[in-house]
């Protein structure tokens, strides 16, 4: 079987074009940017690097040569809301465009936690595929918005050509190379301080390794055509419980302070009221429904992935986080 | 006012959130090839229409003014159909590519009997502004010389995404990288200068070596007795913009960036007390933009894109009250376009130098 992975040069694709070569019974074709840093994949069995970009649709026909499972993988991570629309939204019209009478029987797309509305969820509750997906899109950041977005083309594109779509929704993707202070533990102002919010909520966390591997389960289980999975690791820690992970190791988060969430939450009300009064001038950066997105208490279910795609992430929440935090500290050594 | 937005990218969400502050706008539709763009733009800004044929939404939705925020290649031609369709234009910066472009676009506006604004808002920031009431008092004296300097940031996305890709639109543009956002710094100078001019110079270089552009330009004009220099730099830090104008009774200094209006003026007193004197005549213009922009932050009055939001009030104004000429003078955008030619005739002199 051929597969295309998109986004093959980011932290999840390149672990995910390397466990699909591992297989040995593959042939993927990895959509790299022109110009990209390919080492993390070049030379790997079975892998061809195709230069392209879904913002130049003349490359896609390329890469789609003879697939029947495409791994959408690309989005835009930061940038302004157009720079996210246009890069993760029209990026993947485009690839779905080219996709309709060609070879591909199924897309699996990958997409976010974020797309959920936590606002109306009740603290301890249990967040799973029946989770209501936000429908107050523009009170939520622009990544979320253009997850949605990305979500609703997917669905309605894949609905008209009559090709399979199986979405993908991980967690807070961990592991070494990445940030290890997830956003999920406060909030960092430049130059000023990290308010530490909360304690009590659990990380979403997945490890990239488990997290590939479910995705790479979602491209070949069967029966499960028009599903949703949401990907997060077992014994998933607290918030108290990583910061004392990580300080440990690195010490204390420079200028660090706690900030309870119904304090928190008052900030937020200020912020919403100040950014009224000055037009815009102060951001919407804390509002109290993102508040309640980020740092509600609430508990992950992942047993729909774990029996469906028979799935079980191997690399153990505590020992993964500590290998993060391990080599970010030897990154900053360096 | 009826209004509409063709192109609805980065500037067109700017547009839409000044517009949202403008008590007589209505926006009734938005319009862009690509529909997820449209969509998402008039759902963020609860515009009831969106479109990606611009000709059937001039049609259906009638607007009065329509707000052109197209790349640069494309304004001519959406403009002119646009203005062909009864409707007044604002046209974003740089307006069009070219002199013979932007005098057929004004051409068309004068004999349809409507308007054609170029987006050069800044004119409508406050320390403009103060400059335009402070020279209607005859405090500036004649004009001798102008000088405007323009930071260019090439840390942002923006950057990235052209100096990363070759074949983005910017390097199409005969003017490449200034033509696209030198227009402001232009802007300034424009009002003191007559077309056509008598003398254009320009200098320019790679200062960064990034290989794809050149990211530093200066440039001298003669405009009858008054002259002027414009400064591009991507190198200097802080990033900042400001035009100083020299008169015949006074210096006046604009800070764009940090809205800032301040001037120095002559006295007669004696060397060592003009100088205590000057320095607290500066402290107070200081103290005074200090407490006036917290005022304007608080108060919301001012904004980065404040000037934008100004203009669309002048130009709907002058629409409304059937004024001949849009609140940006139609001499300001044609100096402006035909010192972009002498930028645009220069790269093209240096790649032909670089083929040689």
């Amino acid at each position: 079987m051929k597969v295309l992975v998109t986004g093959a040069r980011g932290f999840l694709g390149s672990e995910l074009v390397r466990q699909l070569s591992l297989l040995g019974n593959m042939d993927i074709n990895a959509l790299v940017r022109e110009g990209s840093d390919t080492s993390g994949i070049a030379g790997l069995e079975r892998v061809t690097l195709i230069k392209g970009d879904l913002m130049q649709p003349d490359t896609i026909p390329k890469a789609l040569d003879g697939v029947e499972v495409v791994y959408h993988l690309a989005a835009a991570g930061s940038g302004s809301h157009t720079d996210l629309i246009l890069n993760t939204v029209v990026g993947t019209d485009n690839l779905l465009k080219h996709i309709q009478g060609s070879s591909v029987k199924r897309v699996v797309l990958v997409s976010s936690f974020s797309v959920y509305g936590l606002k109306d969820v009740s603290p301890g509750a249990v967040v799973d595929e029946d989770t209501p997906v936000e429908n107050n899109l523009y009170l939520r950041d622009s990544y979320t918005v253009s997850k949605i977005r990305q979500e609703r083309i997917s669905i309605s594109r894949c609905a008209e050509m009559q090709v399979q779509l199986v979405i993908v929704r991980p967690g807070k993707i961990y592991g070494p190379a990445t940030n290890p202070i997830p956003p999920q533990l406060g909030l960092g102002i430049p130059g000023v301080c990290f308010l530490y919010v909360g304690g009590r909520s659990l990380i979403p966390f997945t490890h990239v390794s488990n997290c590939a591997e479910a995705i790479l389960l979602a491209g070949i289980a069967g029966g499960i055509e028009g599903e949703i999975f949401n990907i997060v690791d077992d014994l998933l820690i607290s918030q108290k419980k990583f910061l004392k992970m990580f300080e440990s190791e690195m010490g204390r988060i420079p200028r660090r302070v706690w900030i309870p969430l119904p304090l928190f939450k008052i900030m937020g009300r200020v912020f919403e009221l100040a950014h009224r009064i000055t037009k815009g001038n102060v951001p919407p950066v804390i509002t109290r429904y993102r508040i309640d997105n980020m740092y509600k208490y609430v508990h992950y279910d992942n047993s729909h992935a774990k029996v469906k795609l028979n799935w079980s992430p191997r690399v153990p929440m505590e020992s993964g986080v500590q290998e993060m935090i391990r080599y970010y500290k030897e990154s900053v050594g360096k | 006012m009826k209004v509409a937005v063709i192109g609805c990218g980065q500037i067109a969400s700017a547009h839409l959130g000044e517009l949202a502050l403008v008590k007589e706008a209505e926006v009734v539709a938005v319009c862009d090839i690509v529909p997820i763009l449209a969509d998402d733009l008039a759902e963020r800004f609860s515009v009831p229409h969106w479109y990606t044929d611009y000709g059937e939404m001039l049609d259906k939705a009638k607007p009065d003014v329509v707000h052109i925020t197209v790349p640069p290649t494309l304004q001519k031609r959406i403009a002119l159909e646009v203005i062909r369709k009864g409707c007044s234009v604002y046209i974003e910066k740089p307006f069009c590519l070219d002199l013979k472009e932007t005098l057929e676009v004004i051409e068309a506006a004068k004999a349809g009997n409507v308007l054609a604004c170029a987006g050069f808002f800044q004119m409508y920031d406050s320390a403009p502004l103060q400059f335009m009431r402070y020279r209607e008092e005859g405090r500036l004296g004649d004009v001798v010389h102008v000088e405007s300097y323009y930071g260019n940031d090439m840390g942002g996305s923006f950057a990235k995404a052209f100096l990363q890709n070759t074949d983005h639109w910017i390097h199409r543009l005969p003017g490449k990288l200034f033509q696209n956002v030198i227009s402001h710094a232009l802007a300034q100078a424009a009002p003191f200068f007559r077309s056509p001019l008598d003398k254009v110079t320009c200098l320019s270089i790679d200062r960064s070596g990034n290989g794809v552009l050149e990211d530093e330009l200066r440039i001298m004009i003669l405009s009858g007795d008054v002259t002027g220099y414009i400064t591009f730099s991507s190198s200097v830090k802080p990033v900042v913009q400001f035009a100083r104008i020299y008169g015949t009774k006074s210096i006046v200094e604009l800070d764009l960036g940090n809205h800032i209006f301040s001037f120095s003026d002559d006295t007669k007193l004696p060397g060592p007390l003009a100088r205590i004197r000057n320095a607290l005549v500066k402290g107070k213009q200081m103290t005074k933009a200090g407490f006036g922009n917290s005022r304007g932050f608080i108060t919301g009055k001012d904004r980065f894109f404040t000037g934008m939001g100004g203009l669309f009030s002048a130009l709907y104004k002058a629409v409304r009250n059937g004024d001949a000429e849009p609140p940006i003078p139609y001499n300001s955008v044609l100096v402006t376009a035909e010192i972009l030619d002498h930028i645009s005739d220069h790269c093209a002199s240096k790649v032909t130098g670089e083929r040689e």
